[in-house]
């Protein structure tokens, strides 16, 4: 028996190194849709367009962020910035900071002089989305002991909760490290590429109205009339309560930083530096929470946004200038990006 | 839980080291062999487990009342007992809607219109399977080739035995009930047999099966639009998916029974390298045919009362074989076949030709053997597509439309990717023919790392193919 079981652990070690290997040589696949179609792309007209300011982040950058009208507003400050929106639905911590890491690799980021990445929580990863590759394509064992520190760091590491997405992220990297799924796409499949991805500019920003009123998916168009007409006041009302009370408790004394996030977060300004770029983190509207603000308080003042202070930034919370409970429209996108570009000014000059 | 699953994947390693920390402790295995089997079972649909557990405790009993008595037509009558009961359960679940259906179908013929609806039965996995397997113990008990076991743990455990309780091998009691009573050792060879079995079970289920099933399924539920070439390679990629699912299934089975150190039976021995039907039907679904050829034939006369008699046995044989199999008319005439094509090897006596596997001695086939396969094989995967067809009109209209001018042209479905791969596949099985299973003794005097090469390359391509998963075909059966 004992030499059954170590020959089967040598067999699996063996196994191991073998899909490694394969997954270290196969050319890499963008798992998340959005993001392997703005790169690509990118990677085809970054020498021509000269982009220097890239955003990253989830949806709410994605569908809020209108790098031309960020662009607009710095040309006023005789700031020659090229903007391009690397925004993508649900993408959240750790793959948000992956993604930056990725592109600081790349050639693309030789062109580029700023980045604004959205802070946020360690995504939980919903039954929905686990198993796909949008899930498991990020996945390594840096970011799962990254995640593991994190939890700990804020006494979280044994809730109930995080013990659940431990074990998602654990199935996830056994998924692209173990199953050979991931380099099935990498050597058979090519990255997925979609024109209207990129926005009607072709700048990497979609309003959640545009898609709405352009979408060909009926199914989809039926869950965004859904979100947009669910939306009441009352709902706006109870997140700027919750909003104002984050803020208003955001200094005090007990309020404990994260320490492994803040020192990722020190760590890839300084790498950012390195290379010429100013990187700013960013706290999105609606999407702050006790952990981030006290996280923000913390990130060097040039290195920080904070675009959800609802007594700094009202609109935010203005029924007119909202989609649904999470985003704005393209009324209230407009305003936002007017207000970060504002921010990203100050910070910059 | 099927076996190519994460749960079976999670359920075999903690069953598997249970097992083994209680090695020495006989009673106790095969009481977490029952329970670990209920459990599989359960995973299914748990109402069935009353079913099951209905049946062991039936012929538990009449297989000790049997033995106690001496009457003989008592004896006869606890048989008959255990026959009904195992019978019954089949009919019901399996047959009813069938013979409903036909009997209405038949007043409608006459112009009488009964007002009927289908029953609403579910067919509990794996019936046909162990009801034959519990029916085996009780006749063997009855005929006095086995005594009856007072071991009720011993015979749950075999009844419900997970390797193979839903899709066989169909075993003997004979073979593997006492296997219950002894200590099993762990034997490391053994233990790694089993782990190249199931390897070699989930490529041919996984990639070869499922794969062939995706095109098999898309050609024959659409067969009107194709031409006749097209219909032909739907029909063979069946071929390939039935021969790749069931005797895949059975790899695993039989491979996952040596992890717990039992032996089971071999179920399939290379059928489509066979040179006539009857070798064929040596080959094919083992644990079934001799199942009827013990319990059936033999019981009706075998071979024995001349020509007449054995011709009329083989029949039925084959009739009820094919309705064993499923309660549609296709079925039968899929059986009826395959009786047809064994009926000129049975008049010649050239039934029993052929029982070492071909070119045994030598790496290549002969030219006459080359043929014989070919048309073995031709008129195999033409009595295929009655097995697959959903119903006699199905199966006529395929037919129909592979015999024009359009049997000519290119298929319009040409998997490459797929035609290669049963290329490898056929190699491979070629190459291994003389083994129990196809990969037993390739790498034996291979280098290690290239050894685990080849099987991390079948690993790789096991999940590499598995987006097409399907269920079992022998699981509705």
């Amino acid at each position: 028996m004992k030499k059954f079981i170590k020959k089967g652990f040598f067999f699996l070690i063996g196994y191991l190194v073998v899909v490694q290997i394969i997954n270290y040589f196969a050319p890499y696949h963008w798992g998340n849709p959005w993001y392997s179609s703005k790169i690509q792309y990118l990677g085809n007209n970054h020498l021509e367009k000269k982009y220097n300011l890239f955003f990253f982040g989830s949806s709410r950058v994605y569908r809020q962020i209108d790098p031309s009208v960020v662009d607009q507003v710095l040309k006023k400050s005789e700031m020659e910035i090229n903007s391009f929106n690397l925004g993508s639905p649900a993408t959240f911590s750790p793959q948000n900071l992956y993604l930056y890491e990725n592109f600081l690799e790349s050639d693309l980021s030789k062109n580029a002089k700023y980045a604004v990445i959205e802070l946020a929580s360690i995504d939980g990863i919903g039954t929905k989305r686990l198993h796909e590759e949008r899930t498991y394509y990020y996945q390594n064992f840096s970011d799962l002991l990254y995640i593991f520190d994190s939890y700990n760091a804020n006494d979280e590491l044994f809730k109930k909760k995080n013990i659940e997405v431990y074990f998602r992220y654990l199935i996830s990297l056994f998924e692209k490290n173990i199953l050979p799924a991931n380099f099935k796409h990498t050597l058979i499949d090519d990255n997925f590429y979609k024109k209207t991805y990129l926005g009607q500019k072709k700048d990497g920003y979609f309003s959640l109205d545009k898609e709405l009123t352009t979408s060909k998916d009926s199914v989809f168009k039926e869950y965004l009339y859904k979100r947009k007409n669910g939306l009441s006041s009352q709902d706006i009302e109870l997140r700027k309560n919750i909003d104002l009370k984050t803020y208003s408790e955001s200094n005090l004394k007990n309020n404990k930083t994260n320490i492994v996030d803040l020192t990722r977060i020190n760590n890839l300004i300084e790498l950012s530096n390195n290379m010429g770029i100013h990187l700013i983190f960013m706290i999105s509207s609606r999407a702050t929470s006790k952990n981030l603000t006290a996280l923000g308080n913390k990130i060097p003042k040039s290195n920080f946004i904070d675009m959800a202070n609802p007594d700094e930034f009202p609109f935010i919370y203005s029924l007119n200038d909202s989609f649904d409970v999470g985003h704005l429209n393209e009324k209230g996108a407009v305003k936002y990006s007017r207000a970060l570009a504002n921010k990203i000014e100050q910070i910059i000059n | 839980m099927l076996f190519n699953s994460l749960d079976f994947a999670i359920f075999l390693p903690i069953v598997f080291a249970l097992y083994w920390l209680l090695q020495k402790q006989l009673k106790l295995q095969n009481l977490l062999i029952a329970i670990a089997s209920y459990i599989f079972y359960g995973m299914w649909d748990w109402r069935f487990l009353f079913l099951i557990l209905f049946s062991t405790i039936v012929d538990y009993t009449m297989g000790i009342l049997i033995e106690r008595e001496n009457q003989q037509a008592k004896r006869k009558l606890f048989l008959w007992v255990s026959i009904l009961v195992n019978l019954g359960f089949l009919g019901y679940f399996k047959y009813s809607n069938f013979f409903l259906e036909n009997f209405v179908g038949a007043f409608q013929f006459f112009g009488q219109d009964l007002n009927f609806r289908g029953l609403d039965i579910v067919l509990p996995v794996g019936i046909s399977f162990y009801t034959f397997q519990t029916l085996s113990y009780t006749i063997d008990v009855y005929r006095e080739k086995l005594k009856p076991t007072k071991d009720f743990i011993a015979f749950t455990a075999f009844v419900s035995f997970f390797p193979q309780l839903v899709a066989g091998p169909i075993e003997r009691a004979t073979h593997l009930l006492p296997q219950f009573y002894n200590e099993r050792k762990f034997d490391y060879n053994f233990a790694v047999n089993g782990m190249q079995q199931i390897l070699w079970g989930l490529f041919k289920k996984v990639v070869i099966a499922d794969n062939c099933a995706q095109y098999a399924n898309q050609i024959f539920n659409n067969y009107e639009d194709y031409s006749g070439s097209t219909l032909v390679l739907g029909a063979v990629f069946f071929t390939f998916q039935i021969y790749g699912d069931f005797s895949g299934y059975s790899d695993i089975a039989i491979g996952t029974s040596r992890l717990f150190g039992f032996d089971l039976m071999r179920n399939f021995a290379y059928p489509y390298f066979s040179r006539d039907i009857a070798e064929f039907w040596r080959r094919w679904h083992i644990s079934l045919s001799t199942w009827f050829r013990d319990y059936l034939y033999i019981p009706l006369g075998g071979s024995r009362g001349g020509m007449w008699m054995k011709v009329r046995n083989t029949f039925i044989i084959f009739f009820v074989s094919g309705f064993w199999h499923g309660a549609n008319w296709t079925f039968v005439i899929w059986g009826g076949l395959n009786a047809i094509y064994f009926l000129p090897l049975l008049l010649r006596g050239n039934n029993r030709n052929h029982l070492e596997v071909v070119a045994y001695d030598r790496w290549m086939p002969s030219i006459k053997e080359i043929l014989q396969i070919g048309i073995t094989f031709i008129l195999t995967v033409f009595a295929w597509i009655f097995f697959r067809a959903e119903n006699l009109t199905h199966a006529f209209g395929f037919i129909s439309k592979i015999f024009n001018s359009t049997l000519f042209k290119l298929p319009s479905v040409r998997p490459s990717y797929l035609l290669a791969l049963i290329i490898l596949f056929l190699v491979i099985e070629w190459v291994g023919r003389r083994e129990q299973f196809a990969i037993e003794a390739i790498g034996e005097k291979w280098f290690t790392p290239l050894r685990y090469t080849f099987y991390y390359f079948l690993i790789i391509a096991i999940f590499w193919f598995s987006g097409n998963q399907q269920e079992f075909i022998y699981f509705q059966f």
